[in-house]
């Protein structure tokens, strides 16, 4: 088996067996780079039918100046379905480790770019899914990922205006929710089909048509049936926003035997159809014995949640369940949990002993949460806390929004945090108040509270505070958190400059702090050139002598 | 680096494995650095490396690379391992990121090599089933043939076109999305 190097130009690529090459062509990443090595040679023609993984991206969103109608992701559509549907025909053929099926335009950063309007997105009909979904439960072994852009309600001529379809989607959403509630009893299809033909109305004046025969196609709504796969290991699911997700019943379709990490984004799901408590059982450790991570994002219609999570579970993260209620863990294993933006919840009850890492954005009120877990978190990283609010009973609601309460609470809780990032918000109607300071008797600013909070920080030895504003207020607490912390070691504070005046070049940041000194660590170069601070750091003394401290 | 010398210092106390070579070259290896080798490991477990384990698929220089890679990449595990919390403190966050860069750093450096020995590396990784130093080695093949035409493809790995012109055609017809 051993290659002679020799001298002569000599194909020893060729010469490998077939598992290698295959190996080899897995690292080309695209479909499309690995399907032209077909045209080497005999060789190497038959290779691509078998390749061990099919990636097909519709990548970048296209340039000011590039194609605009979606031909190309369209070709890229037509191409993977052929290919998989011709993959899942063949009886027997080598299973698949690696199955992409990406069709949302990506950012720069390559972050999908939901909100835009994707053309081929009619394009992708319910059979094709139904086929990718059966060929990766039954023959995908490691990673499957499926991205499907919002199928368009309507041929619309710009696909850049992405502020406005995000508006749209918003809409979207907060409608649902209401309608939900009216509309419990009727059917999943009548119901979804009713409501964007309510959409069809609001859209319609914005939109100038051009005669087209695809303006008639009747409206769709994809169904997308969650792959259950004993053999995946990883899974990474992007729905559109607005195709059904459907969930089998947990342990009839069989289980995520070897499943390690689950995304799933931008789904809904009907209510009332008990989904949510399906995806639940099907999450929990019973169906998914190996799973570490969990990502949900963006997924309505999921009013409950209870997550019986195997002890391998390491990594939650929960956003944008704008709908969720009711969220129950249990995590023996769990070391970073992160809820943020679901704003609806009203009971949450989360046991995670281990827990290290915390990001929390969403209870207002200590009441609705029990958490047991708060004694192991060593590390909060995002953690609201509101300057200025009205108290409650104080006028309108604003007052609930603004409570510090469940912020409070998990400060005085959380005994062993050693790091602490806090941003400090102020209000929407702050705005009105620019640069004065806050007169107002029933803001939270004006009470005792801040006096009170009784925290008892030993462990903390890195505090950071964000969207800092130099108010009383904001100074006042920047004062009372280090007297808490016995231990604190360094402190970093980043302002939030939108409240300064444009010319405003020099900050004065002057608060005493014993046993160290602040000095400016970030910098920013405004527009007329000028340069100032937009962040202080203070150390220890004995820290900044440890650093080799400077003047 | 305090843990990676621990891992040696593990290693150390650990059984030596005699791996010998086509040409009848012997190299003892730490048994944490054999195991790296799926194929050894099962040699190993069934309890038959005494007096030597044969390689007869792989030569001297080739095996001297091997056991380099796996001497690094065993450190590197018994590494990982040592600091199995490293979820909870930065600084070992940091040792971490270091430790990677460091690995990845002697990676590159470990593939600068002709292309000979290269394939030589892929079977040899192939034959002592070490998942790590094959998937690497792969790696690096494709990434030479990454956003090449075929005929430059062909032209870097003297490969010989011997599909006549219709066939060609026809297989640039049936991908043509490919091409596109």
């Amino acid at each position: 088996m051993t290659t002679a190097a020799t001298a002569a130009p000599v194909d020893l690529i060729s010469d490998l067996q077939d598992d290698l090459l295959q190996r080899i062509l897995f690292y080309l990443l695209a479909a499309g780079e690995v399907a032209r090595t077909s045209v080497l040679s005999r060789r190497w023609r038959h290779l691509w039918s078998n390749a061990i993984a099919l990636r097909f991206d519709v990548g970048r969103k296209p340039g000011k100046y590039g194609e605009t109608n979606g031909d190309a992701a369209r070709r890229v559509i037509a191409a993977a379905s052929a290919i998989v549907a011709r993959r899942a025909a063949a009886n027997g053929g080598p299973d698949v480790e690696d199955l992409e099926l990406l069709f949302v335009y990506t950012s720069e950063d390559d972050v999908y770019l939901m909100d835009m309007v994707h053309h081929h997105g009619r394009d992708i009909t319910p059979e094709q899914i139904a086929t990718w979904l059966h060929f990766a439960a039954s023959r995908v072994t490691g990673f499957f990922a499926l991205a499907l852009p919002m199928v368009p309600q309507q041929e619309e001529e710009d696909g850049d205006d992405e502020a406005q379809d995000e508006e749209e989607e918003y809409d979207d959403g907060e409608e649902e929710g209401g309608k939900e509630e009216e509309e419990k009893k009727e059917e999943e299809e009548k119901h979804v089909a009713g409501e964007e033909e309510e959409e069809h109305v609001d859209e319609e004046p914005m939109v100038e048509h051009i005669d087209n025969v695809n303006n008639v196609e009747e409206d769709r709504v994809l169904v997308v049936e969650m792959p259950c796969s004993a053999r995946a290991e990883e899974m990474d699911l992007t729905l559109g926003g607005n195709a059904r997700l459907k969930v089998p019943v947990a342990g009839i379709a069989g289980a995520f035997t070897a499943l390690t990490d689950m995304t799933l984004r931008y789904a809904q799901l009907d209510p009332a159809s008990g989904d949510d408590l399906r995806l639940s059982d099907l999450l929990s450790s019973s169906c998914c014995p190996q799973l570490r991570s969990l990502c949900l994002n963006q997924i309505l219609g999921l009013t409950t949640l209870r997550l019986d999570a195997s002890d391998t579970l390491e990594d939650l993260r929960l956003g944008s369940l704008r709908d969720l209620e009711t969220l129950g863990v249990v995590a023996p294993g769990l070391l970073f949990l992160s809820v943020w933006n679901c704003g609806a919840i009203s009971e949450a009850r989360i046991a995670a002993p281990r827990v290290e890492e915390l990001h929390f954005v969403f209870v207002r009120h200590p009441k609705l949460l029990q958490f047991d877990g708060a004694a192991s978190v060593r590390r909060v990283v995002s953690l609201q806390m509101w300057s200025h609010g009205l108290r409650r009973g104080g006028e309108g609601s604003a007052g609930d929004c603004n409570d510090n309460s469940a912020t409070v609470w998990l400060l005085r809780n959380c005994t062993g945090v050693n790091r602490l990032r806090l941003e400090v918000n102020l209000p929407y109607w702050w705005s009105d108040f620019k640069g004065k300071e806050c007169l107002d008797l029933s803001c939270i600013c004006q009470s005792a509270d801040w006096d009170n909070l009784n925290l008892s920080l030993e462990h903390l030895r890195n505090l950071e505070i964000y969207d800092f504003v130099l108010l009383d207020s904001q100074i006042h607490l920047l004062r009372l958190l280090p007297a808490s912390a016995p231990a604190l070691e360094r402190m970093a504070v980043e302002f939030d400059m939108s409240e300064f005046k444009d010319g405003e070049d020099q900050v004065n940041f002057d608060i005493p702090c014993a046993g160290g000194r602040w000095l400016p660590s970030v910098w920013e170069c405004t527009e007329q050139a000028f340069v100032r601070p937009v962040g202080y750091e203070w150390l220890k003394d004995a820290e900044r002598e440890k650093g080799g401290g400077e003047a | 680096m305090a843990s990676a010398g621990s891992g040696d210092e593990k290693a150390a106390a650990a059984a030596m494995i005699t791996l010998i070579s086509s040409d009848n070259e012997k190299f003892e290896v730490t048994e944490a650095t054999a195991t790296l080798s799926q194929t050894i490991r099962h040699m190993i477990e069934d309890g038959c490396t005494d007096g030597g384990v044969p390689l007869p698929n792989v030569t001297s220089k080739i095996l001297a690379r091997v056991i380099e890679y796996c001497k690094k990449h065993a450190t590197a595990a018994a590494g990982e391992e040592g600091s199995s919390s490293s979820f909870s403190d930065a600084a070992f966050l940091e040792v971490d990121r270091a430790f990677l860069e460091e690995l990845e750093e002697f990676d590159d450096a470990f593939l600068e090599v002709d292309r000979a020995t290269l394939f030589d590396l892929i079977l040899a990784a192939n034959y002592l089933d070490i998942k790590g130093l094959l998937n690497l080695t792969c790696q690096k093949v494709a990434d030479s043939v990454k956003g090449k035409t075929p005929e430059q493809i062909r032209e870097m790995y003297n490969i010989v076109n011997d599909l006549t012109p219709e066939e060609e055609a026809e297989i640039r017809r049936e991908t043509q999305w490919a091409f596109e």
